[in-house]
């Protein structure tokens, strides 16, 4: 409880720039609608190859990634690997947490991979916390980019 | 005794060697007679050697045909083996594809879904009218349960088919009564019912509990879902305690109560199904024999504790997590707590 409420007074400044990447049209919009909500930036993509080629495009910069996991051609778990697999120590470390509708996915089965996996239906409430708790990681490791 | 037995012989032989020694006038005689008794000897025992092939022949021929019919049966049942084995790779690849038929319908429509309770979820928020407010709430609710629904149905479906598991981790008890509180409220809230939302949390709960807080929280989920929906009025309670080792979750409602002899029924697959037509208050059909079950893959148990002839003081549905306070040596730090659901 004083963890939680500490971090909420915390973070109520930092804006998170996020990277979505779903391939269905309707949780993206609706992810990007609620990082808003949330107060915080958001830019999202239909695909794990889009999704590599926005984090290779000079000047792009997030500090987190929201992944679907089920997605055509690449998985997200194929593309949480090639990220990892990019010879750019920002990117072998940034925030990937996994999005699905398995609740049989936990980070722990990849935490190399995935710093938590948000089941699915997300909800604002559900985002928000896992948004602080990035917020608070990113904060105390001092990996926060711009 | 033996000396006697000796003496006896003796006596018994004697004759007969006098016999012998005393034929000496009937010689040809006798070689005669040893000629005949030795052809005979010579005939039957080309006779029983004739008898013992013909045995052994038939012997054989049995045999032969014993391993002929062995070999039929060998072939037969490999036969039958193969086709039993056709028939359980057939099985299995059945079960696999409806496994995988299902998995992809619950992902092609639950995430759609998620949308649209995401996009309600924000109208709701936006307050733009009170009524445009609650229109959005229904619909959010709508969507909600049809997820859960579907989730139900995939739920089933892999519990058959041994293919859900349980991971307990250590978890953030105080996160996750906050995360179940703002759930009854919520539900209490869009029930738009003259009902309360209490909670009622034990003193000395411990901080991090060793659960599976993604089964847990969705059998809480069902059940204080289940208590709003059967509540007309009063309150639905939450209630958590613990009793030695084990952690205690209670959802009480002040509703019409369950009969005693249907407490064991209420939690078998499709109760509601059966008996929907006979009854005006209907079970929660398959949501809580899922709930039910997958307590008992975590080694706990939901039950409906005794009311003591209080039928009208509604139902306590208990969750006991056996061991939940009893963490693990080797326990990872909590980074899990707040992403349930």
């Amino acid at each position: 409880m004083t963890d939680s409420d500490m971090t909420d007074h915390d973070v109520t400044d930092c804006v998170l720039h996020l990277l979505i990447v779903d391939d269905d049209p309707g949780m993206r919009f609706m992810m990007t609608e609620f990082a808003a909500a949330l107060g915080h930036q958001a830019h999202a993509v239909d695909s794990g190859h889009a999704c590599l080629a926005a984090l290779l495009t000079p000047g792009f910069s997030a500090d987190a990634l929201l992944m679907d996991i089920n997605m055509p051609g690449m998985s997200g778990i194929e593309l949480a690997r090639a990220i990892r697999g990019i010879a750019v120590p920002t990117l072998r470390n940034i925030p990937i947490v996994a999005v699905t509708a398995n609740t049989d996915l936990r980070a722990e089965d990849a935490p190399d991979l995935m710093m938590a996996v948000l089941h699915k239906p997300v909800d604002l409430m559900g985002l928000e916390q896992m948004l602080d708790m990035i917020v608070a990681m990113l904060g105390a490791t001092g990996l926060a980019q711009q | 005794q033996r000396l006697l037995h000796g003496t006896q012989i003796r006596s018994v032989a004697q004759p007969h060697e006098r016999s012998i020694w005393g034929m000496q006038g009937r010689l040809p005689e006798l070689l005669a007679a040893c000629i005949a008794g030795a052809l005979g000897m010579a005939f039957s025992a080309i006779f029983f050697a004739g008898v013992q092939s013909s045995r052994a022949n038939r012997a054989e021929a049995k045999s032969a045909s014993m391993t002929r019919d062995l070999q039929a049966a060998n072939a037969s049942l490999s036969q039958q083996i193969d086709v039993q084995r056709k028939a359980e790779a057939a099985a299995l690849h059945a079960q696999a594809a409806s496994e995988r038929f299902l998995a992809t319908v619950s992902h092609e429509v639950r995430t759609p879904l998620n949308a649209i309770m995401g996009m309600f979820e924000l109208i709701a928020r936006a307050n733009v009218t009170p009524r445009v407010t609650r229109q959005a709430q229904a619909g959010r609710a709508a969507a909600l349960r049809l997820f859960a629904e579907l989730t139900n149905v995939l739920d089933a479906s892999r519990l058959d088919a041994g293919a859900i598991s349980v991971s307990k981790s250590t978890t953030n008890l105080p996160d996750l009564i906050r995360r179940w509180e703002d759930t009854l409220t919520a539900l209490v809230d869009s029930s738009h019912k003259p009902v309360t939302a209490r909670m009622e949390t034990a003193p000395t709960l411990p901080d991090h509990v060793w659960i599976d807080p993604e089964r847990v929280t969705k059998i809480i989920n069902n059940l204080l879902d289940n208590a709003v929906k059967f509540t007309a009025q009063g309150s639905v309670t939450l209630h958590i305690s613990t009793r030695k080792a084990d952690l205690v979750v209670r959802v009480k409602d002040t509703g019409l109560g369950i009969p005693k002899d249907r407490h064991d029924s209420l939690f078998q697959r499709f109760y509601q199904i059966e008996d929907a037509r006979t009854r005006s208050l209907d079970g929660a059909g398959l949501g809580l024999a899922i709930c039910a079950e997958i307590a008992d893959l975590m080694g706990s148990k939901l039950d409906i504790e005794p009311s003591g002839g209080t039928q009208a003081a509604g139902s306590v549905f208990r969750l006991t997590l056996t061991n939940a306070l009893v963490l693990p040596p080797t326990a990872r730090a909590p980074k899990r707590s707040g992403q349930t659901l």
